[in-house]
């Protein structure tokens, strides 16, 4: 399983960086966040580092405002939903559309998908519209469908299953999930949430698709047990977790409190910089060190032998280190086999149980970035994935 | 108005020549069915449909009859339309296979051992591979229609609620339940989901005979009040995995368990697939 960058605020660097460091990756470029200028310029120059660029239209609401949004060329003016029963407007939308993602040199096309709160006829119809419209104009490269869902909706097995059911006759070779997590939540305490979300990936998969799961954080490295191709993440929590506010509002510019968090791998969890002290403290500092196999020298200084606090752990610093494990942790969870992929994602979570309980017992603690009580959700997620679809799983992988 | 004539032996025997030795076998709705001794064929099953109104399932059935040749099915001799008087008749004169039916021998001796349901899987999938290839789903497959010939081999009967897929539907889609037998259909099928009833409704039907050959006991009628409770239960009950003393790993007790999701996508998504598992899952079940 793959990680791909999912462009935010204030990642341009990032991402080059990255780019040239893994020699190649793709950027999910992001219309919330460039401008139509910055996105053609971003592209190329990601291209030219051995990178691939994709364009989220981020069609979710139409009639937002968001400033940004609205100034794209393909951003309809007046939006009501009789534009999709117009074929020309269709057509002129994916066309604009097409040209945005020429601009960004990309090599594969998202079509744009509107927010889903109830899979019904509307939106069903509204959707094949969209994906039959995409294979007329754009006939230059690979197309991948938008599937946003509401929290609700992947509460909800049924609705699960028409998705499934309605996207064998897609003509389209990938789909791009972008889940809602339900009451804002970063990492998602629901298990039918997580475990409905698996479903419908491995279903996917199970066509053949391309499946990419968008706006993920840690969590979801449980989707290499669904065969998932890529999860995309980022840096700020709007882009590790999808919620619809933030495609309707004016960004208020720079977020006034922020903490910097620090990423421990092996336990899934985040940290506050003052508990890495309270590790440091009891002497178990070295615990939360991430494997050298990650890769990451970019929280090397938090175990420089001082106390963490102390350094110049930057914000920059935890996002690089972020971004870096968890490229890292898709690539090393993912393995031949549905059964050994899911027997290593398990051990990682045991694993990360017994050190969280040792770490809590040392009054070290993430918070609402602990990953303690998010163990059990994504292993009861996992037995719905393993009950739905294991015995095939098994032998289709 | 059109006077509805008794059709007996007689009758019979009047529309279609050459027919002696007729026995009733049954009757439903506007349809007789009858074996007889054919001058041409030998010993025949005639099924014979007053016809005051087109019926267009049997019409299907023979249009299907005619343009596929599935394996272990009943042979098509015959089929035509007679009148006599002031009434239609359709008829079909189809093989006889000498046996009896699966739910005969389930009423005789309640469950059958596991290298019988073995042969039935295979021979029932072997059927379901060749109505794929064909664009058909037999929409009726359940122990009634599944005879047990005199050499043990198996053979699948009446076609008359199958549908080629690329036909028109003969159930106007507005109808909220579509043909089917409460407690083997699949729920899209008997929602009457058009769109989703491919060969997985088929599969559907096969791993519930399959469960019930083997346990002795249906998995969602039993215990249920009636026919309406059979339908609610094929939606929302899951049946708890048989314990078969030979399948060491649970692998046919898995597969069988895979063939009845209430969700298609999560049974094998053909034929082909769900005769390719049960291949690699035979070889694993010990006969003593």
């Amino acid at each position: 399983m793959e990680l791909y960058l999912q462009f935010g605020y204030g990642m341009m660097g990032l991402c080059r960086h990255f780019i040239e460091r893994w020699k190649g990756g793709t950027v999910i470029l992001s219309p919330r966040d460039l401008t139509g200028e910055q996105i053609q310029r971003l592209g190329k120059e990601i291209i030219e580092r051995g990178g691939r660029t994709l364009v989220d239209p981020q069609f979710y609401d139409p009639r937002s405002t968001h400033y940004r949004l609205i100034d794209h060329d393909y951003w309809p003016g007046d939006f009501n939903t009789n534009m999709l029963s117009e074929r020309s407007a269709v057509v002129d939308l994916l066309r604009r559309l097409l040209r945005l993602n020429e601009d960004a040199c990309a090599d594969r096309f998202i079509v744009p998908g509107l927010y889903c709160n109830h899979v019904n006829d509307l939106w069903l119809i509204i959707q094949d519209t969209l994906i039959a419209e995409s294979a007329r104009v754009v006939t230059d490269r690979p197309r991948i469908a938008t599937v946003c869902l509401s929290g609700e909706v992947l509460r909800l097995e049924d609705q699960i299953e028409i998705i499934i059911n309605a996207a064998e006759k897609w003509d389209v070779s990938g789909v791009y999930i972008v889940p809602e997590h339900p009451r804002n939540q970063y990492l998602v305490e629901d298990p039918v949430w997580v475990g409905n979300l698996l479903i419908l990936c491995s279903g996917l998969k199970l066509q053949e698709k391309e499946v990419i799961v968008g706006y993920s954080n840690h969590q979801m490295l449980c989707m290499a047990t669904a065969r998932v191709d890529a999860i995309a993440s980022g840096t700020w929590l709007n882009v590790r977790s999808f919620t619809t506010d933030k495609f309707h509002e004016v960004e208020p510019g720079e977020i006034s409190r922020r903490a910097i968090w620090y990423y421990c791998p092996q336990a899934f969890s985040e940290y506050k910089v003052p508990f890495l002290d309270m590790a440091y403290r009891f002497g178990i500092l070295e615990l939360l060190r991430p494997e050298a196999s990650l890769g990451s020298n970019y929280a090397d200084i938090l175990f420089s032998g001082v106390q963490p606090t102390s350094t110049d752990y930057s914000e920059s610093k935890s996002f690089r280190h972020y971004l870096q494990c968890l490229h890292e942790q898709s690539l090393l969870v993912s393995r031949r086999t549905y059964r050994e992929t899911f027997d290593v994602y398990h051990s990682m979570l045991n694993d990360a149980e017994s050190l969280l309980k040792n770490l809590r017992q040392h009054g070290v603690y993430g918070q609402d970035r602990d990953f303690g009580k998010i163990v059990d959700v994504n292993r009861s997620a996992l037995a719905a994935l393993d009950h739905a679809r294991g015995f095939v799983l098994e032998r289709v992988w | 108005m059109k006077n509805m004539e008794i059709i007996d032996t007689q009758l019979i025997q009047l529309l279609i020549p050459g027919l002696s030795k007729l026995v009733p076998l049954g009757r439903g709705g506007q349809k007789i069915v009858y074996r007889g001794l054919h001058q041409k064929f030998g010993y025949v099953v005639i099924k014979l449909v007053s016809n005051l109104q087109p019926d267009r399932r049997v019409q299907r059935e023979i249009e299907l009859a005619i343009a596929c040749s599935i394996p272990n099915t009943a042979k098509l001799y015959d089929w035509g339309i007679k009148k006599h008087g002031e009434n239609t008749y359709m008829y079909i004169i189809e093989e006889f296979i000498d046996g009896v039916t699966l739910r005969q021998e389930l009423r005789r001796s309640k469950s059958l051992p596991v290298k019988t349901v073995i042969n039935l899987l295979e021979a029932l999938l072997d059927i379901t591979i060749a109505m794929e290839k064909e664009g058909i789903v037999h929409r009726d497959i359940k122990p009634e229609n599944i005879m047990v010939c005199r050499d043990g081999t198996f053979k699948l009967l009446d076609f008359g609620i199958a549908r080629h897929l690329a036909k028109t539907s003969i159930t106007p889609t507005e109808a909220p339940f579509g043909p089917h037998t409460a407690g083997y259909a699949a729920p899209e099928q008997f929602r009457n989901l058009k769109k989703e009833v491919d060969i997985r409704a088929d599969l559907f039907a096969i791993g519930v005979v399959a469960y019930e050959c083997l346990s002795g006991v249906h998995p969602f009628a039993e215990g249920a009040r009636d026919c309406l409770d059979i339908l609610s239960r094929t939606e929302y009950l899951v049946p708890p995995l048989l314990v078969i003393p030979e399948d060491l790993d649970n692998k046919l007790a898995n597969f069988i368990n895979i063939l009845m999701s209430k969700y298609p996508s999560r049974r094998p998504p053909s034929a082909v697939v769900a005769k390719k598992w049960f291949d690699s899952i035979k070889s694993s079940i010990v006969i003593i």
